[in-house]
This record gives C-alpha cells, sequence and structure tokens, in this order.
C-alpha cells in the first residue's frame, strides 16, 4: 500500500518531466556546459596536470550543480495551481510523498549522470571501462545522498521568495561528507586503484551517510511539508 | 622572536574581541530599533481600541 | 531576577578572564608544546569549545521546540545558534591570525579548519533562513529543522574530513588523547571554556529579548491588521 503510494507520486513526477522534458534538458545541458568550460579552468593538453587525479572532482562538482538545479524545481514545480496544497491533502503520509519525489529525481539524476559520465570520458580521455561496475555503485550512492538532501531541501525552501538561491547555499554543506566520499572513490576508480582496502573507508562513510540522513529526513519531512 | 610573539597573541585577542564587540554592538543596535518598532506598533493598535 | 543573573554570570566570565589573562601575559613560559605564539590557543580553543556547545544546546532547543510546540524552545535555540555562530566566527579569526604566524599562511585547508568553515556556512544558512520567512510558527519549525540536520551534519562532516586531511595540531589536551599539555597548564583552558559560555549565555539572554520583543511585535501586528 505504501509502496503503491510512492510509486505513484514516482510516476506521476517522471511522466510530468519525460512528457515536458523541461528539468532534464536544462539541466543536462547545464551539465555538459560545465564539463566544456573545466577544459578552460586548466589546460587539457598539459601533460603535468594528470587528469585522473582530478577526474573525481570535476566529475562530482559537474553532478552537484544540475543537481541542484533539478531539485530545486522538485517541490517548486507544485506551486503552480496549487498542487502542493492537493498533494499534501491527499490520505497519502508525507514520507510517501517525500520518497515519490526522490525516486523520481533519483531517476532522471541517474540517467543524465551516466550519459554525462560518458561524455565526460570522451572529452577528458578517461577510461572507465575497466571498473564501470564499481564506478556505477559509487554514483549510485553518491547520488541517493544528494537526492535525499536535496529533495528535503526543495521542501523546506518551496515557501520561500529566494529559493533557488537558498537551495543551493543551504545544500552544498550538507553535501560536502558524500561528496567528499565519493570523489575520493571516484578517482581512486579511475586511477585504476579497485574498491577495497583504503577506500572501503569511504564506501562506509557514503553508506553511513545515506542511511541516517534518510531516516532524518523520513522523520523530519512531515513537519517541513506540513507544519 | 619575543616580540613577534607577542604581537601575534595581541592580534589574535584583538580579533576575537572584535567579533564579540561588533556582535553585541549590533545586537544592541538591532534591540533598540525593535524596541522602537514595539512602541509605534503599541500606539498604533492602542489607538485602533479607542472608541470613534 | 534576570537582570541580577546576567550582572552575576558577567562578573563570573570577566573574572575568570582578566585572571587567565595575567596568566598567559605573566605566568605561563614563552614557548610550549613546540608551538610558538601558543598563548592564543587559551581564546581560540575555549571559542570553538562554546561555538560547539552552543550548536549542541540548539540542537537540544529545536528537538524540544518540534516536540512542545513552545516557542520558548524557538527563541533559546535562535540566540543559542545565533551566539554560537559567533564564537565560531572569533574561533575561526583567530585561528586564521596563529596560522599566518605558525605556517606562514591566512588559511589551510586541513580537516578542523574545514569541518570548522563548513559548520560556519550551514548556521549562516540557519541565520538566512530564518531571516526569510515572515510566519513565526514556519519559521521556528524550519529553522528546528535545519539545526537538528546541521549539527547532526557538523559531527559527520568533522569526523570525515578527519580522515580525508591532516595539518592542525593533533589533539593535546588529555581528554581528547593527547599528551597534555604539562602541569597547570590545561586548567586555564577549561576556565576559559567556561567563562567564555558565562558570556555566551549573557548575550544569548539579551538575544532571547530581542526574540520575545519582536514575536510580542508580531502578535500586535495581526491583531492590527484583523480589524
Amino acid at each position: 500500500m505504501y509502496l503503491r503510494q510512492v510509486l505513484t507520486i514516482a510516476a506521476k513526477d517522471l511522466r510530468a518531466e519525460v512528457r515536458t522534458r523541461e528539468a532534464v534538458n536544462a539541466s543536462f545541458a547545464f551539465m555538459l556546459v560545465i564539463l566544456v568550460l573545466f577544459s578552460f579552468a586548466f589546460d587539457p593538453g598539459n601533460s603535468e596536470i594528470s587528469i585522473p587525479a582530478i577526474a573525481g572532482g570535476l566529475l562530482w562538482i559537474a553532478y552537484s550543480f544540475a543537481a541542484a538545479l533539478t531539485l530545486n524545481r522538485s517541490f517548486a514545480r507544485e506551486l503552480q495551481n496549487d498542487c502542493l496544497d492537493a498533494l499534501l491533502a491527499t490520505p497519502i503520509p508525507a514520507s510517501a510523498l517525500f520518497f515519490g519525489k526522490a525516486l523520481a529525481n533519483f531517476a532522471l539524476l541517474l540517467a543524465m549522470e551516466t550519459v554525462s559520465l560518458g561524455v565526460f570520458s570522451v572529452l577528458y580521455n578517461v577510461k572507465i571501462r575497466a571498473q564501470i561496475w564499481a564506478l556505477l555503485l559509487v554514483i549510485v550512492l553518491g547520488t541517493w545522498a544528494m537526492t535525499v538532501m536535496g529533495t528535503l531541501f526543495s521542501a523546506l525552501t518551496v515557501n520561500l521568495r529566494l529559493r533557488e538561491l537558498m537551495l543551493p547555499v543551504m545544500l552544498y554543506p550538507f553535501l560536502i561528507v558524500p561528496l567528499s566520499a565519493a570523489i575520493t572513490l571516484t578517482s581512486d576508480l579511475l586511477n585504476g586503484i579497485p574498491l577495497g582496502g583504503d577506500n572501503i573507508l569511504w564506501l562506509k562513510v557514503l553508506t553511513g551517510f545515506n542511511i541516517i540522513f534518510t531516516s532524518l529526513a523520513v522523520v523530519l519531512i512531515d513537519t517541513v511539508l506540513v507544519g | 622572536m619575543e616580540r613577534r610573539e607577542l604581537e601575534f597573541v595581541a592580534l589574535g585577542l584583538a580579533a576575537i574581541l572584535t567579533v564579540i564587540f561588533s556582535y553585541v554592538l549590533m545586537l544592541d543596535a538591532r534591540g533598540r530599533k525593535l524596541r522602537k518598532e514595539l512602541d509605534r506598533v503599541r500606539k498604533m493598535v492602542g489607538g485602533a481600541e479607542k472608541p470613534r | 531576577m534576570r537582570e541580577r543573573i546576567q550582572y552575576l554570570l558577567l562578573t563570573v566570565s570577566a573574572g575568570l578572564l582578566f585572571w587567565s589573562l595575567y596568566r598567559i601575559a605573566f605566568v605561563l613560559p614563552l614557548e610550549a608544546i613546540n608551538v610558538g605564539a601558543y598563548q592564543i590557543l587559551y581564546l581560540h580553543v575555549p571559542s570553538f569549545f562554546s561555538a560547539f556547545t552552543g550548536f549542541f544546546l540548539g540542537l537540544g532547543a529545536s528537538a524540544m521546540y518540534l516536540k512542545t510546540g513552545n516557542f520558548k524552545y524557538d527563541s533559546f535555540a535562535a540566540g543559542v545558534n545565533e551566539v554560537a555562530l559567533m564564537f565560531a566566527t572569533a574561533g575561526l579569526a583567530s585561528g586564521s591570525i596563529w596560522a599566518r604566524y605558525a605556517w606562514g599562511v591566512w588559511w589551510a585547508w586541513d580537516h578542523r579548519l574545514t569541518s570548522m568553515l563548513v559548520c560556519w556556512l550551514v548556521y549562516v544558512g540557519y541565520l538566512l533562513l530564518r531571516k526569510s520567512v515572515e510566519e513565526p510558527t514556519q519559521r521556528a519549525q524550519l529553522s528546528a529543522v535545519l539545526s537538528i540536520i546541521g549539527c547532526i551534519n557538523v559531527a559527520f562532516v568533522y569526523k570525515s574530513i578527519e580522515w580525508y586531511r591532516n595539518l592542525h595540531p593533533s589533539p593535546v589536551l588529555s581528554f581528547r588523547g593527547g599528551g597534555g599539555m604539562g602541569p597547570g597548564m590545561e586548567a586555564p583552558l577549561l576556565w576559559n571554556w567556561l567563562a567564555f559560555v558565562c558570556l555566551g549565555i549573557v548575550i544569548a539572554m539579551v538575544r532571547m529579548q530581542e526574540g520575545e520583543v519582536s514575536r510580542e511585535i508580531d502578535a500586535l501586528r495581526r491583531q492590527a491588521h484583523s480589524y
């Protein structure tokens, strides 16, 4: 029953997004632009700068910028025509609403990120095939962290005037932990170091963060949305 | 060496005191503004209660 | 009654601080724990201890507010978090000056500094959030949520960045697992912490009075608008 509620909300959001493709197009284009912009921040041809060493950082910064854009719209989209009030008036628990939206955002972000990963590896000549599954695991974990925090903050800032500015300002300090874990893991993977040994620590940090903050979000979402 | 150390210690102390004092001054200014606003609103509501 | 508490706390605080300043200037040796200009630590460290004390109190007060809905908790949380942010700023400023002396740079990206900066950003976000929500109940609820997840996040950030980088002096105080500072040298630091906490309570009480005034203004305004 609960699962059905969650999936209904997720399906609704995904359907809306796939039909109009507003946020996906903009965020995806933004991600590509950032990837291109990075090439001006340093000289990719310069052999002294080892790209695989900073590749993790570049990739996740691009991901997090695009995530902030997409997640912002998550609850903001419902403000028109009082859709948010309608959603809150339905008998589904606030946490189901939260999970539904989080799942939809998660799916969208993952789709954009996988495509960008391919683009990134082409643009910067970074080999990803060797560790592709481990890489995807790290991306899934990191994206869930961004999604959970971003959806929570989207709900928190939905009624604020300066929503587009406040969300990133408040969100990024919370993403420092999962992002630094994901960046370390990704950099290691792109450099050919497999998961294991020292890396497991960061995997644990990422998973721990996900579990704790997902639980916190579920507990607090009622207060944030309904009051 | 002693002199330089003392300078830095004094600078650090000054930094802390500056932060604390500026915050207290800001609180004071804000409190004054709020109290003025309270008087104004009180007068406004008090006036509305008078019979016309 | 309230004024008497404030004066008492102020006297205690001033007394402790003057005593410790006297000790710093005349009693302590000029170099210890292999670190020059270490006297500043007697103010830098208690500043951060007080900041953390404040943030934890804020966490508790926010949780109590969400449980009971009593606005006194919200006032307390706002006051305590703001004062704690002030202490954090003082700590960052004094630390930066000390860093200039000891390391030759104003800033470094080691784990303690980075996590403190992140903590500072989280609570600046807290203040920004409080300023942008006008409705008192919503403001109290949203900032309570932010205070709770912010404090937990700070704990996370601290631990995780410790595994990420290392330059700041490792724990030296005996209760933090270090070797202690030498006989009679640790106590003044803890006394200073008490002094700062007393000072912080006084300032927080002033701030809470402000909160009450502003709530009265809100109530009167609502009354006026209802005519």
